[in-house]
This record gives C-alpha cells, structure tokens and sequence, in this order.
C-alpha cells in the first residue's frame, strides 16, 4: 500500500470516521480504522462499531494497492502534529510509515482477520435525495424527545410515520413533527445517532438508500473533501401507537406569549433545577404562576399572563426542564398550552403552524 | 435437523476465538431448513448486517464444510437480517410520581452484618494497630483520622472491621447518619442518576450522610466519571467535617488509574494495612469460628489446623464448614487421615496465591515491573507479559473475564478474553510460552 496525500484532508477523513470508532468496543480490533487503496487515486478510510458503519472515500495519489489496519485515536494524534502539507506513506514489515520533511512515523499495523466485512452496495440505485435543511429542522424539533435509555431501543430512534410525520418519544413525552419536504420512508425507526452524524456533515444533498432487505439505512454526502458514506442498522420492532395517547378535546386552551413564557421558566428553572426539575403551575385570575422550591437555596414565583379568555383554574406539576426543551425548538410568537387535569397528558404547540405538536406528561403529586 | 446449526456453531466455537464467536454468532439464528436433492439449505437470521456481511464472506465455507462433516450432505446458508427486540408494553405516557428530593439515609438503615463487631473481630499481631485506629474512629469520627484507608488482601477483615466501627457509631449515637455502600453500588447509582435524570437524588443520598464508608475503592479506578463524582462527595463530606472509611486491596499509590488527586486525599488521613494472617491471628480465629460453629474436634486435628497456612478468614472458615457438613454425615469426630486427605485433593482449598502475587511473580520472571503489566504499553515484553498474567488469574485462580479486567487497570473484559485465548493456544505451539508459564507457576507454588 503506498500513496500520497494532503495532510489537510487526511485529517479530516480520519477525524470524521474516528466518530464512529467506539471507545468502548465489543471487540478490541474495532478501535482500529480499515485503510484501502486502489490505484490510481482512491484511498478509503472505514471503520464501525458493530451498529454504525462509516466510510470516506478521498481522491489521491495512489501508487500501490494494499490494506491495512491501523489504531484510529492514535493515528488522529500522531497525524495532527506533523509537519508540511503532503504526508507520503507506504507499508514495511508490518509497520504503517509516514513520511514528512524531517520526520519518519512508523506505526504497528494489526492483522484485519478479525475486522468486520462492511459492505455499500456501490451498485444499487439512491432511493432518494435529502436537503440538508430538512435533516437539521427534523432533528431540531425531535431529537431532544427521543429516549437515551438502551434498555428499551425502539424509543431510541426517529420514527418515521406513514403519515409523513416523525416522531420520537421517551415514554414520557413525545414529539410529532410534519417536515415540509416528504420523506419517502415510512413506517421505519432511524438511529438518532445515524442522522446526527448525517447532519454534522456538512456538504450539499444527502443521497439516501433504504435497504430492506438487509434492514439498514445508507446515506452519501459528496462534501470537498471526500465522499462520506455512513450506514446504519434499522431499529426493528413496532413503535408504541403515539395516536392513542394524544387527547382529543382539552378542557383548558391556554395562549401565551413565548417570549415572557420563557423569560419566566428561565428564572424559575434557577431554582427547581435544585428540586429535580419540580415546577408547579396555578392556572388562575388570567394567569400562570410558576412556582419551584428547593429546601437548601430557597423559592421563586414567576406569573405570566393567558392572552385568551380562560377562567377556570387547575394546579399540576411538571419536569422544568423537559417544558424548557418543548418550548424552546417553537418558533412563533405565541404558544398555546392545552390540558385536561392535573395528571392527563398536556400538549404544547405553536399558535399558527400545526406541523408540530408535543405531548409532556405531568408528574403526580399525590403519592 | 432443527438444530443443526446449533450442532455447527458447536464445532465452529473450537475454531475461534471466544471472542468471535460470541460477536458473530451468538444471536444468530436457525429459522428453517429445507432439504432437496441437493442436500440442506439452513436459513439464518442474523442480528444486523455487519454480522450478516462478515458470517457471508468469511466463515460460509468454513460452515459448509462442518455442516457437510456432520450430515455427509452438502449444506449451504442463506442470511437475513432479523434483531430481536424487546416487545415495548403500553406503559407508557403514566404520570410520574414524586421522588422525595433529599434521601433520608436514617428511614432506610445501612446494610450491615449484625456479625461484623468489634466484638466478633479477633485481635492479632497482623491487624491490632487497625483495629486500634477502628476504635478511635469509632469513638470520634471526623476528628482524628479522617479519611481512614484500610488495605489488605482479600478475606483478611477489612470488611468486618470498618462495619464494626459502624455498628459501634450506631450504638454511641442512634441519629448518626451511616451510609455503607461497596464502589460497585456506588457507580451503579451514579449510572442511574444519569439514565433517570435524577443526579440530584443521588448526589444528596452520598452527600448528606455524617459517615460514608466504601467497599474496593479499587474498582472506581480508570472510571473517570465515577472518579470525578467520588471526588467532589469526598471534598463535600471532608470540608463538613464528616467521616470518609474506604477498604482497598493495595495502597492508594498502588491502584493503577486513581487519579494523583484522590490518592492524596487519600494519604492525607490514616492509611493502615491489615496484614496476612501471622500465627497467632490465624490460631485466635481458629478457636473463634471453632466456637461459632459448635464443632467438637480433637486436639490433633486443631494442632494440624494451627500449623496449616491458611491465607485468610474466609479460607478458614470454608474448612470448618465442611468440617462440619462431614461430622455431621458421619456422624462421629473427623479424624487426621480425612482431613489431610481433604486438604491433599485441594478439592475445597482456594488456591495458595492471589491475583497480586501472579501480576508479581510474572514481572519478576519477565524482567518487567509490576506498574508496567498493570499499565498500558505495547511493548512487546511487556504485553507478553500481561497475558501470560491474565491467562493464569484465568486458568489457576478462575476468576471471571471482568474481574480479571478489573484487576489489571480496568481493561474491558473483551481484552482479557484475547489475551487468555492467545496465551492458550501459544501454550501449545510456543515452546518459549510454555516454559515461561511451567516456572512462573512453579515460582508461585513454592
């Protein structure tokens, strides 16, 4: 294997894959990147941890075909502090050679016996070609929702309705969102971290393929640099039925200016983020009171108005913290708080659009 | 038929590493079989795609060719891609319920062995001078050494002698707030903190109490949030002036990858070691678990019970309960003859070292230092080394993967797995490999 390249981009492709190489591998051979070279020009650079599979293709100078493995933290580190723009490589005995003015690197290589055989389908047609900006609204509005907890995977991910919505969901709240451009996927759940990882790259239109048969996503994003393949497994299983849960009358509409909504939370937030996120709301007199307490720092009430006409009154209980995040991706001027008692599900929305709703449970203050 | 791929994945396992083995094909799965003239086709689900990929292009013909061995017909696969995932019920979208904000460690009380006194404890050379500074502990907490670090090697007592001085604070002072945990519980409830999002809960539980006493401080080592947490609970508890006890197997310079920033919190209070058991200990502890277990034995058997080496409490007290099992199945006194044939088969023993005096014995053999084969160079004398000590905690002392990885800096048990593998089929290949282990483990015996 030998061939030349721009320091600069080398970095770059081995700085992208190491995202994906894990810190804690199943087995020890995947802390290492796969390298590949085809003569004349192509160098690819892949790695994966058994879930995610990552690749970059960079257009370079190649002189010999060959392969090998090599340790991707380590490599990143050495790489970063060499000198000069072009780094030459070649293999001896085992050992991956770099060469720079006045610097020779020699790095341990191991056997790829154990390295996974990652395939991508090269030949197969792009089911669809994805905007950037549709990627980054999606994850905007939904990713926060989505739960963090492996014991239950399915809640994991980004579902993909076959009523063009996507939804994620930790059994405690939910997020339902319509993107502007359909997304031919449907009835489908997304890794979070695949699309994360999509978005994080910048480099005009995803091409994305759903490969049913073997149940994963692959996606292509051709920026300067390179070209950057990422796949991920599908997470199979029936996402829960989030229709159901969704109310269908609420006996309390509440509008509220955003702005001082949030204003308000911030404050309040100082306090009950000593209290476990605990924030009480009085709904009463044309008003929202939040209160919070915390026995060792004190507490804090903050009143905002109800723009509508609202008279009845109800007190409830909810996760701070988890308000903040639903109100913040929001953006209009006004929101609208819709409930039914102290203990049913509450949904927060924008006053003008309906392409996004989400769902927040209260928490039970009676034991 | 229906589990013949259980029957090739059975051969197959001989073949590769365990390691492998358990990634690629521990979920895989026979969905069906079909046989035509051709001989048998398996279907087979596999997990994802990788797994699919790399069983397709790297192990079929060494399937084919076991499935062929097996049923002398021709066998080929076919794959696909099915997970199993857990089916998720309907509750979901419950209210939550609220979780008082600051635990209340004295409505729940520590879980302590009523046995484990002062009382209870037999005083010896090898361990007087902890138990004085137990004492005092027991007498002033906070005040005269604070933190207490208790090192010793396993079943020596460190356990029962810091839950003495609990028991004893409890019995001065019943409102004291005690909480004992081990470093396993410890990092457990950090990890559902952060999962549950109630790291406030947590936190108070560990800051809020008056004494805090932690089991194997060791195995928060390399952990770097644990650390970081332990850290910040021990400045927290220290500068209130409450009491810090924690038991570890070595010294705090000892545990490699403690950070330098625990380890002098450490050395900053009273560091004291219960040493292995000298004569008298061993012959007082004897007589006391003699007692405890109403055994009636004759003299010749307690005077050969006295001059026996054991190691430590607990390898006495294992004895003595089958002892006692015997004597009561045979209902008279266990003579001389049976017990030295007992302790001659080694059935029941423990083995004669530990974990420390291999990673020793083996640093010695291979001219390398004991910090080296705990650390994380790659040389290859040093990596040799490593296995060679990994595979004989394995092989000689059984201890489990994740223990071993524990032991030796806190390397993944998949690590250790490798290591242990290698060194097996070196140790039939490799004549220098071989040799190597024949005398480390004879340096060990003697």
């Amino acid at each position: 294997m030998k061939f030349v390249v721009d320091k600069n981009n080398f970095l770059w492709a081995i700085d992208k894959i190491n995202h994906i190489v894990p810190t804690h591998p199943k087995i020890p051979v995947l802390t290492n990147i796969h390298f590949t070279t085809r003569k004349p020009v192509t160098l690819t650079i892949e790695a994966t941890d058994l879930e995610i599979g990552s690749k970059i293709d960079l257009k370079t100078k190649v002189t010999e075909d060959g392969e090998c493995l090599i340790n991707g933290r380590f490599l990143a580190e050495a790489i970063r502090e060499l000198k000069g723009e072009s780094i030459s490589t070649t293999i001896e005995k085992n050992e991956f050679v770099i060469i720079v003015p006045e610097t020779t690197l020699k790095i341990n290589i191991t056997t790829k016996d154990e390295y996974p055989i990652i395939t991508w389908g090269e030949k197969e047609e792009w089911t669809e070609e994805m905007e950037p900006t549709v990627l980054e609204e999606i994850l905007q509005m939904v990713a926060f929702s989505a739960s963090k907890d492996e014991i239950r995977p399915i809640l994991t991910g980004v579902f993909f309705s076959d009523a063009g919505e996507v939804v994620t969901t930790d059994g405690i709240r939910l997020s339902v969102f319509k993107p502007s451009k359909t997304i031919s996927l449907t009835n489908t759940i997304v890794p979070l971290g695949f699309l994360r990882q999509l978005a994080a790259t910048k480099g005009g239109k995803i091409k994305v393929r759903y490969d049913l048969k073997k149940k994963r996503v692959i996606a292509l994003v051709q920026p300067e640099e390179g070209d950057y393949w990422l796949q991920s497994q599908l997470i199979e299983g029936n996402f829960p039925n989030y229709k159901e849960i969704v109310p269908q009358e609420f006996n309390y509409n509440l509008v509220v200016n955003k702005t001082l909504f949030e204003q308000q939370l911030r404050t309040v937030m100082v306090v009950a983020k000593n209290n476990g996120n605990l924030l009480k709301l009085d709904i009463k007199d044309k008003k929202i009171t939040l209160l919070a307490e915390s026995s060792t720092f004190g507490s804090v009430k903050g009143e905002v108005e109800i723009e509508n006409d609202q008279k009845k009154e109800l007190t409830l209980a909810l996760n701070g913290k988890f308000l903040q995040e639903a109100i913040g991706v929001i953006d209009e001027e006004y929101l609208v708080i819709k409930l039914n008692t102290a203990t049913s599900p509450i949904m927060i929305q924008g006053v003008e659009k309906d392409n996004y709703y989400h769902i927040l449970m209260p928490i039970n203050l009676q034991e | 038929m229906d589990d013949l791929w259980q029957n090739i994945l059975a051969h197959l396992k001989t073949t590769l590493s365990s390691a492998s083995f358990n990634i690629w094909f521990t979920k895989t799965k026979q969905l069906k079989v079909q046989r035509g003239g051709k001989g048998v086709h398996l279907l087979i689900s596999c997990p994802s795609s990788f797994v699919q990929d790399t069983i397709e292009k790297r192990f079929v013909k060494r399937l084919q060719k076991i499935g062929q061995e097996l049923i002398s017909t021709p066998v080929t696969f076919s794959f696909q891609v099915r997970a199993d995932r857990p089916v998720i019920n309907n509750n979901l979208f419950r209210p939550l319920h609220l979780e008082p904000s600051s635990p209340s460690p004295l409505s729940s009380p520590p879980k302590l062995n009523p046995n484990y006194t002062f009382q209870n404890f037999v005083v010896g050379p090898s361990n007087q001078v902890a138990v004085a500074a137990a004492q005092s502990i027991a007498n002033s907490p906070g005040s005269i050494y604070n933190p207490f670090f208790l090192f010793g090697d396993v079943g020596l007592g460190k356990t029962h002698l810091i839950q003495a001085i609990a028991h004893q604070l409890i019995s001065n002072n019943s409102k004291i707030k005690i909480l004992y945990t081990t470093s396993e519980e410890f990092t457990n409830d950090l990890i559902r903190g952060l999962r549950n999002q109630k790291m406030e809960f947590y936190k108070n539980k560990y800051r809020k109490t008056d004494v805090l006493l932690i089991d194997d401080i060791q195995f928060i080592a390399g952990k770097t949030f644990v650390q970081e947490e332990f850290f910040h609970t021990f400045n927290s508890l220290y500068m209130a002036g409450k009491q810090v006890i924690v038991t570890a197997d070595s010294p705090p310079d000892e545990i490699s990858g403690l950070p330098q920033r625990i380890i002098s919190r450490f050395k900053g209070g009273l560091t004291i070691d219960i040493q292995p058991l000298d004569y008298e200990t061993r012959r007082g502890i004897l007589e006391y678990k003699i007692s405890e277990l109403q055994l009636t034995i004759n003299s010749e058997v307690i005077d050969w019970l006295n001059n026996y080496p054991f190691k430590n409490a607990r390898e006495i007290e294992g004895i003595l309960l089958k002892l006692k099992t015997l004597s009561s199945l045979h209902r008279h006194n266990i003579s001389l003859s049976v017990l030295t044939q007992m302790l001659g088969k080694n059935r029941f023993m423990t083995p004669s070292f530990t974990p420390k005096e291999v990673i020793k014995t083996t640093a010695l053999f291979w001219g390398v230092k004991k910090k080296d084969i705990l650390g994380k160079g790659r040389q290859s004398k040093i990596t040799t080394a490593r296995q060679i000590a990994m595979y004989l905690c394995r092989q000689e002392l059984n201890l489990p993967y994740t223990r071993i990885g524990q032991i030796f800096g806190g390397k993944d048990h998949s690590t250790v797995i490798h290591s242990v593998e290698k060194i097996n089929q070196l140790f039939k290949t490799n004549n220098q490999i071989r040799q190597a282990i024949i005398s480390i483990k004879s340096n060990l015996l003697k």
